[in-house]
């Protein structure tokens, strides 16, 4: 086990901003669940609430890595890590591996937490036996956010600057929500328009095949071969970029 | 192999278009005290950070105990405090301790924390007085210490681990003057007792005497001199001020039998006299010309020689003078 | 399904990397140590440091560095016992430089005086000079002696009293001449055991350094197997002596060295005492200001019981 990865889970427990991400995790499913409480308002299933809090999940996971690697930045964290017998490579993995453990933890947390939630009287489960199908969607989007978050601790590596809580909620957001790829996709989709309909058309497919916001646009999982390989792609890549990045930088 | 603790040659630094350090060729002897010295901007900063691989160089090579060092690659053997301490602000002194010892893969981390508070007087018995504990547990974030606090955190963030070389960058900034004896005081000693280099900048030459075996004196990036304590201390002027009953008879006198002998009569009718090269007389061949002209000396005394001033001279001077023996071009040393 | 089953292979195989990789690194540490402990003369600063984080292991490394530590330790205590002793060797050798030079500076001017009084009078100084040399060399050769581990005297009965009486008669002159009556108080006698030219030898000492020392009349006491010298010193010595260091060597309570003898007296004491099984102890008041030594031999009847 590497010693980086120690002192990231070290710093992991004392930090604010996964303290932070276990907050948001729970709240929107509460919320969800607080609402049908109101009278006149229709009972949820518990797959809708599971949803919401899974969806809370991955945004947290990006929330709580980008907020991690923010405070590496702002003072001289980061020369701790890089001090050390191939520190900076090491640094990325174990912030990598970071962005692992914290998805699959606030994940599993959304999960028990809706299960708690069933509670209250306004959430009840709708379809019993598709219960296992659910625990495939939980799966793949612990992927995901795994995915999501790399990328967002890479975008806030590149910028460099030191970021308030305000800069990390918006990047955090940016990349969870999928508002990144949208763009990614959209702009080239439009100026491939420009030039011909079928083109636009076919470029859209393509990119909807490769990004990642599309395997999450609903609550299921569409092709399975996919919703694994491809935050793997994603991860590997996104980390390999921050390698080298951090490769020759000045710490 | 080579005895230095650390060499580097023909290290390059330039950011931005401006050149930080420039052809730097350090050798810093296994064991010994080195002290970097110039003004501020000279590059001392930039010189460590290179050495210590937070900042990978331009050209140039950086050799850590005989090992030679990629850019950007830190050897495990450094302890490092480079500008201002890496340190997490949100957390505790202790737990910034913690995350480091984690790092290094300590066998016991929480033991080792406390020894080395303890070492830089941080250690639980400082924070006496009834004042609430500083440190641990849930102690005062390290954003909220004090600067001195914060730079003794730094130099025991740098011990962690038993380091063979320490770089420190201005350690004693900010720090009230015992506490910066009792500092200067422990890296004597672990120099003494245990070996370890130590490398200091300072740019207050006080922090330094009496500690450093050798000095490196920075100027413009330019890493312009290289020299040991007692070559500093030669290099200094001695001189003899002499009180005599007949003044004009001793300057002839001297004159006659000492001509190499520099002779000035000071404004009070004292007599200072200086060797050629600005060693010290010998006081028994100028005792004996002075008795045999018949001039009674009252007084003679010899001139503490000043380390720093001849510090401030080197540093200070008009053109940038290479180390000795070294008549290279810059540019040589592309190895990368 | 799929997905779960691909995501179930994905944790398993994670699962084992992870098991391997710790293997792999318990085993780099073990021969990291390994190597540290053999390296230890080219880098002793070295401390252990671990990528695994077994319990073992770190217990292992823990172990280690406390032994190096304690070595270092041992070995910086034993390189500052030695610079000790040279510095205070170095500072008995001008004791013994000062009387010979005088010696043989006194012996220079008698030869050159033609005045034959004159001439006496320095051979008596350098008569002098010689006879402080004797006493310091005698006190350094009675150290080594007693300081010498595998000295084992020949413990008898001695009479203790008897000892304590011959020596104070030997000493009435020079007590006589500053005019203090030592007090003596003898109690009930018992042989003591010890070897009788080193019970002497403590005996004088003891009474030398109350004469040479002391500013008043000493109070000798015997009880039974123990010997106790108290005598009153002066208020500024008394300040100036440190109590745990009056058995060291060469201590002196004037750091300049400028009074007489060689600060060995009680340091013989001291070795004589732990050669014979005795114990030896002094100490200093400063209100009054007086010097107390208190030596306990061990009785005859104890090696009777014993045997």
């Amino acid at each position: 086990m590497r010693n980086q990865l120690r002192a990231a889970l070290y710093l992991l427990l004392h930090d604010a901003y996964p303290k932070g991400a276990v907050a948001i995790t729970a709240l929107l499913p509460l919320v969800f669940a607080l609402t049908t409480l109101i009278p006149g308002v229709d009972p949820v299933t518990f797959e809708y609430v599971l949803s919401g809090a899974v969806g809370a999940a991955n945004f947290g996971a990006s929330f709580a890595m980008v907020g991690l690697v923010a405070h590496d930045l702002a003072s001289g964290g980061l020369r701790a890590a890089c001090l050390a017998p191939r520190g900076r490579q090491r640094y990325v993995v174990s912030r990598a591996v970071l962005a692992g453990v914290v998805s699959v933890a606030l994940m599993l947390w959304a999960v028990v937490f809706s299960a708690v939630l069933l509670v209250f009287p306004g959430v009840y489960v709708a379809y019993s036996d598709a219960l296992g199908e659910l625990v495939g969607v939980v799966g793949a989007r612990v992927l995901v956010a795994w995915a999501y978050a790399t990328i967002a601790t890479l975008l806030t590596w590149v910028s460099r600057r030191e970021r308030g809580m305000g800069g990390v909620f918006l990047i955090s957001l940016a990349v969870s929500a999928g508002i990144l790829g949208l763009l990614v996709q959209t702009l080239p989709v439009m100026v491939a328009q420009l030039f011909s309909q079928e083109l636009g058309s076919a470029l859209l497919d393509g990119l909807r095949f490769v990004l990642l916001y599309p395997l999450v646009e609903s609550f299921a999982v569409v092709d399975p071969l996919r919703s694994v390989a491809l935050p793997l792609v994603y991860l590997v890549a996104a980390s390999a970029l921050s390698c080298r990045l951090w490769a020759r930088r000045a710490v | 192999m080579s005895s230095n603790a650390i060499e580097t040659s023909g290290l390059s630094k330039s950011f931005r278009g401006v050149r930080a350090v420039l052809d730097a060729d350090m050798h810093v002897p296994a064991g010994s005290v080195y002290g970097l010295v110039g003004k501020n901007g000279a590059g001392k900063s930039t010189l460590l950070k290179l050495v210590s691989g937070l900042t990978p160089q331009d050209r140039g090579t950086v050799c850590v105990g005989g090992r030679q060092l990629r850019p950007g690659e830190s050897d495990p053997r450094l302890g490092v405090l480079v500008e201002a301490p890496a340190v997490y602000g949100r957390l505790d002194a202790f737990e910034n301790l913690m995350n480091r010892a984690l790092i290094l893969g300590l066998p016991d981390p929480r033991a080792a924390c406390r020894e080395v508070l303890e070492l830089v007087g941080l250690g639980a018995r400082d924070a006496g007085d009834g004042r609430r504990r500083v440190l641990w547990p849930r102690g005062t974030y390290v954003d909220d210490l004090s600067t001195g606090q914060r730079q003794r955190l730094g130099v025991a963030l740098a011990l962690l681990g038993d380091p063979e070389i320490l770089l420190l960058d201005e350690p004693l900034n900010g720090i009230d003057p015992t506490g910066a004896a009792a500092l200067r005081d422990l890296l004597a000693r672990l120099n003494r007792e245990r070996g370890v280099t130590v490398v200091i900048s300072s740019h207050v030459l006080s922090h330094l005497e009496r500690v450093c075996t050798h000095y490196g004196i920075m100027r413009g990036g330019f890493l312009v001199r290289e020299l040991t304590e007692g070559e500093l201390a030669d290099a200094c002027a001695t001189y003899l001020t002499l009180r005599v009953d007949a003044p004009e008879r001793a300057v002839a006198a001297l004159a006659e039998e000492l001509p190499g002998l520099t002779v000035r009569v000071l404004p009070d009718g004292a007599l200072r006299v200086t060797a050629p090269g600005g060693g010290e007389p010998d006081r028994r061949v100028l005792s004996q010309a002075l008795l045999s002209a018949g001039v009674a000396v009252s007084e003679l005394s010899v001139s503490v020689p000043d380390l720093e001033a001849e510090l401030v001279r080197i540093i200070d001077a008009r053109e940038p003078s290479r180390a000795a023996g070294d008549a290279s071009a810059p540019g040589r040393g592309r190895s990368a | 399904m799929t997905a779960l089953l691909a995501i179930a292979l994905l944790a398993s195989l994670g699962a084992l990397a992870w098991l391997v990789a710790r293997g792999r690194a318990r085993t780099r540490d073990l021969a990291r140590l390994t190597a540290m402990l053999e390296d230890h003369e080219a880098a002793p600063i070295a401390r252990a440091r671990l990528e695994s984080a077994d319990r073992e292991v770190a217990a292992l490394a823990a172990a280690i560095d406390r032994t190096l530590d304690a070595a270092r330790d041992r070995e910086l205590a034993r390189r500052a016992d030695d610079e000790r002793f040279r510095e205070q060797l170095s500072a008995l050798s001008h004791d013994l430089r000062t009387p010979l030079a005088g010696a043989q500076g006194y012996l220079q001017l008698a030869r050159r005086t033609p005045d034959a009084a004159r001439a006496a009078h320095c051979l008596d100084g350098a008569e002098e000079r010689l006879a402080a040399l004797r006493v310091l060399v005698d006190d350094l050769f009675a150290y080594a002696r007693a300081a010498d581990p595998s000295w084992a005297p020949e413990l008898v009965p001695c009479d203790l009293q008897l000892a304590v009486a011959d020596a104070l008669a030997a000493r009435y002159e020079e007590f006589a001449a500053r005019g203090w009556e030592p007090e003596v108080l003898l109690a009930d006698a018992e042989p003591a055991l010890a070897a009788p030219d080193a019970l002497d030898r403590v005996v004088a000492n003891l009474l030398d350094n109350a004469l040479a020392h002391g500013s008043g009349a000493p109070t000798v006491r015997v009880d039974g197997a123990t010997l106790a010298v108290e005598n009153p010193v002066g208020a500024d010595v008394a300040a100036a002596l440190d109590p745990a260091r009056l058995t060291d060597r060469f201590y002196q309570g004037d750091p300049s060295r400028t009074g007489q003898g060689s600060g060995l007296g009680l340091a013989v004491v001291g070795a004589l005492a732990e050669a014979m099984g005795a114990s030896f102890s002094v100490d200093v008041t400063r209100e009054p200001p007086r010097f107390s030594a208190r030596l306990e031999l061990r009785p005859a009847s104890e090696a009777r019981a014993a045997s």
